[in-house]
């Protein structure tokens, strides 16, 4: 399972993103991570949260190690977070093409359940 | 191994039902706003320092584990938990040296899971912290 592909939702696509906050108003998120060579911030809202999940990138060790392609943003639609999901909700959810989306930055890697209406932009840090 | 919850005592007197105001995260601090159900203008705030790995999941997709054990609602702490299983077994086994703890916390619009090994500090917010807040 977790059968992650490239997500590129923004351009031009982030390299060696480190996180700044997060902030939850209860169903929608907003990420902000930055670039370590550029002063600029990637936003992303994410609308409709099922779950989330933030975790140290040390406590994903094995993640990382074990699948070099899972950097940057990704999202699958097969992953052992979306069967757990599934599970517990007891397929609630089943017809609402939920995704699990991927945020591996330098300092933890943060996955989220959601589905599509999320946005995603750069802006300039003042 | 099914998980095991017991109740996680407070040190601060608690309405019955709290509601989900907010949360953010910076560096490795959380902090979590609760609403009373009762006076929305009583604000908790709930402040880990550090965590290992939070999870969020809206209420209804726990139906499984709000079934399957009576002790996985309101404030809830367990050291024998499948979430604490696959983040110790994702490190390598390296944060099994540490003393981390699944901290719950079951409200009304959701489940918060905090994996850590430091306690969480509970307060009121004062009523000036509410009109800033709000504003």
């Amino acid at each position: 399972m977790n059968n992650f592909i490239k997500w590129d939702p923004v351009s031009p696509p982030p390299n060696d993103i480190y996180f700044v906050h997060l902030t939850d108003n209860g169903g929608n998120i907003e990420i902000h991570l930055a670039e370590m060579k550029d002063d600029r911030i990637l936003i992303l809202k994410f609308k409709g949260v099922m779950s989330y999940q933030v975790t140290d990138e040390g406590a994903r060790s094995r993640s990382l190690y074990e699948h070099p392609g899972y950097r940057g943003l990704v999202v699958s639609d097969n992953s052992n977070y979306l069967d757990w999901f599934r599970r517990e909700s007891q397929e609630m959810f089943s017809d609402w093409d939920l995704k699990h989306y991927s945020i591996v930055n330098v300092n933890n890697i943060i996955d989220i359940i959601s589905g599509n209406e999320i946005e995603v932009f750069w802006q300039a840090e003042f | 191994m099914k998980d095991k919850y017991e109740k996680w005592a407070i040190d601060l007197s608690l309405p019955q039902d709290l509601f989900f105001y907010k949360m953010y995260v910076e560096y490795s601090e959380i902090v979590i706003l609760l609403k009373n159900l009762v006076d929305h203008t009583q604000i908790l705030e709930i402040k880990f320092e550090y965590f290992v790995s939070y999870k969020v999941t809206i209420d209804l997709a726990l139906m499984k584990m709000v079934n399957e054990n009576d002790d996985f609602r309101g404030f809830a702490r367990s050291t024998c938990s499948a979430y604490l299983d696959s983040v110790i077994e994702g490190s390598y086994n390296i944060l099994e040296r540490k003393n981390i703890e699944h901290f719950v916390i079951y409200n009304l619009e959701n489940a918060i899971e905090v994996l850590s090994d430091e306690p969480a500090t509970f307060r009121w917010l004062s009523k000036e912290e509410v009109k800033t807040l709000v504003s």
